[in-house]
């Protein structure tokens, strides 16, 4: 309904500022096959009109089933304005389908189509190729459409973690330290990701004494206690691996 | 100073050697309410290796339950202190930072959520939770996600004797597991509704606290075990495995005390190590 309201102030404004008397406009839309448009002449006031289907009001409702051009003639004391409105119909196309391989979405699609993808229902700007690749968590679908009117939606997806390799810093801290071998890992970081989290644990040879992986499900605040293997003492240090980013940090083993 | 560390160390010993040995104990626990029979929880902390680590306080304008006012929760590790204020708009809508909470005019139970964008999120995401609920217990979930009509997840819970003992967290629209918890309770042990253990309610986990969500458990949890799986191949992708016991319990059967090995349960963040719940009644 939004849309139709701006399209028909765009034919106001464009024909009013653009075109002389007697001049055609000629105002090209898409609609998808089925949907109605309402066309509305751009002369306002004290005119009678004359519509290429017959009618005679202001402003008609269409609905062709193939591209169709509407003309209005619109008279009055100031001249005869003739504006023409070329309505393309849009056919909604079959419903493509998306597969999710590793780190990437992949759509079936044809060339002479257009495609978007949304995540989480929202479209995604710039993505407009048949692949998506890095998802982050969420669900999504692709769309495509010949003419841009009727996107013909995928099912959707739900990819369960983060794909993407951008690395943004993190904050570990670790208590108590000193400890008996029994801690936390306190992990802070700046946006909820879902991503797994790995943690080694190693003497200060670099022998490694403990390995624990995390799935972090959508959370900026995770604590993973950690217990070392009885006997252990001395300096240790704890890897935290997260996308790229290495965190070490050092705690003391009494 | 020499002193002081020698009995840290033999506390945490101690809690290593025996992590489950004492399911509860009750017999020199204090009495929460002498006049009352209606206490709401005021307080839960999270205390590990002596300190407090995390703390949430909760007031209420009266006290119906699951219907706090205000809720302060401080990490003191980081330094974090988050405050939910709540707006009431009337008897059936209240705003907390943002969210909309949507309450049963009758039985008071929350139907509806929907968030506000919240600072942590990368993107503009509108969650939308519905919760049905049958027999006093909450059912089902329903979520939707930036408007669609299609909810995108489902969840459903099962229970015994107004227990919750499983939860599943469906992908709906291709009907996939991708979440789910076991929960077991000490099959003697009875207490007064403490704490709702929803472990699906990720970004609305504060709310478990705030608001009514039907009846709570009247049993005492002695573990919980989460899996989340991949939608495609069912995959196991992430594990989450706690054993709570050492339940301090008072007279009048209030969960005071409790301690528990093993993960963090993320949307039950208060439930690890030790915790200490307090509870305020009315007169």
């Amino acid at each position: 309904m939004i849309k139709k309201c701006n399209i028909v102030v765009l034919v106001f404004i464009f024909s009013n500022i653009l075109f002389a008397q007697n001049a055609v406009a000629l105002i090209d839309t898409t609609i998808c096959k089925g949907s109605v448009i309402k066309l509305v002449s751009p002369k306002i006031g004290s005119y009678t009109y004359l519509w290429s289907t017959g009618e005679t009001s202001e402003s008609i409702i269409v609905s062709p089933a193939s591209t169709t051009v509407y003309s209005v003639q619109s008279t009055s004391t100031a001249g005869v304005f003739i504006d023409e409105f070329r309505v393309a119909v849009d056919v909604p196309l079959n419903a493509p389908t998306i597969t999710f391989n590793l780190d990437r979405l992949i759509s079936t699609y044809s060339p002479n189509t257009q495609i978007r993808w949304l995540k989480n229902n929202l479209v995604l700007p710039g993505q407009n190729s048949d692949t998506l690749k890095f998802p982050l968590q969420g669900v999504y679908k692709s769309e495509i459409s010949s003419l841009g009117a009727c996107w013909t939606p995928s099912q959707l997806i739900y990819v369960p973690m983060d794909t993407d390799t951008s690395t943004s810093g993190f904050k570990a801290i670790v208590f108590p330290n000193p400890s008996t071998g029994y801690f936390n890992l306190l992990l802070d970081l700046p946006l909820r990701i879902s991503k797994e989290v790995t943690i080694i644990v190693s003497d200060i040879s670099g022998n490694k004494i403990f390995e624990k992986k995390q799935f972090i499900y959508h959370s900026a605040m995770v604590k993973i206690p950690i217990t070392l293997p009885a006997g252990f003492k001395g300096q240790a240090l704890i890897t935290t691996m997260l996308n790229g980013i290495i965190n070490t940090q050092q705690v003391i083993i009494q | 100073m020499r002193r002081f560390y020698l009995v840290i160390i033999i506390c945490v010993f101690f809690s290593c050697e025996k992590p489950y040995s004492a399911i509860y104990e009750s017999s020199d626990a204090e009495q929460v309410s002498l006049l009352t029979d209606t206490c709401l929880l005021a307080s839960i902390s999270s205390t590990n290796f002596v300190k407090v680590e995390e703390a949430v306080s909760l007031n209420y304008a009266s006290l119906s339950r699951g219907n706090a006012n205000l809720m302060i929760s401080t990490n003191f590790l980081t330094n974090k202190i988050k405050t939910f204020s709540r707006v009431i708009i009337n008897d059936t809508l209240s705003i907390v930072d943002g969210d909309s909470i949507f309450l049963n005019k009758k039985t008071k139970y929350v139907e509806r959520i929907l968030t506000n964008k919240k600072p942590l999120d990368l993107e503009f995401d509108q969650y939308e939770y519905r919760f049905i609920y049958k027999d006093s217990l909450l059912e089902s979930r329903l979520m939707f996600i930036n408007g669609d009509t299609v909810p995108y997840f489902e969840s459903k819970y099962t229970y015994v004797q107004n227990n919750l003992t499983k939860l599943e967290m469906f992908f709906k629209p291709a009907n996939k597991l991708i979440f789910e918890t076991n929960l077991v309770y000490d099959k003697m042990i009875k207490v007064k509704p403490w704490l709702y253990f929803y472990s699906d309610f990720f970004n609305i986990a504060d709310y478990l606290l705030m608001f009514n969500f039907g009846a709570m458990p009247l049993g005492v949890l002695t573990s919980m075990e989460s899996f989340a799986y991949a939608p495609d191949d069912g995959q196991k992708i992430g594990e989450w495995k706690v054993k709570f016991s050492n339940y301090k319990i008072s007279k009048d059967k209030y969960v005071l005390k409790l301690s528990s090995a093993g993960d963090r349960i993320q949307s039950l963040p208060y439930l690890f190590q030790n915790t200490e719940l307090k509870y305020k009644c009315s007169n």
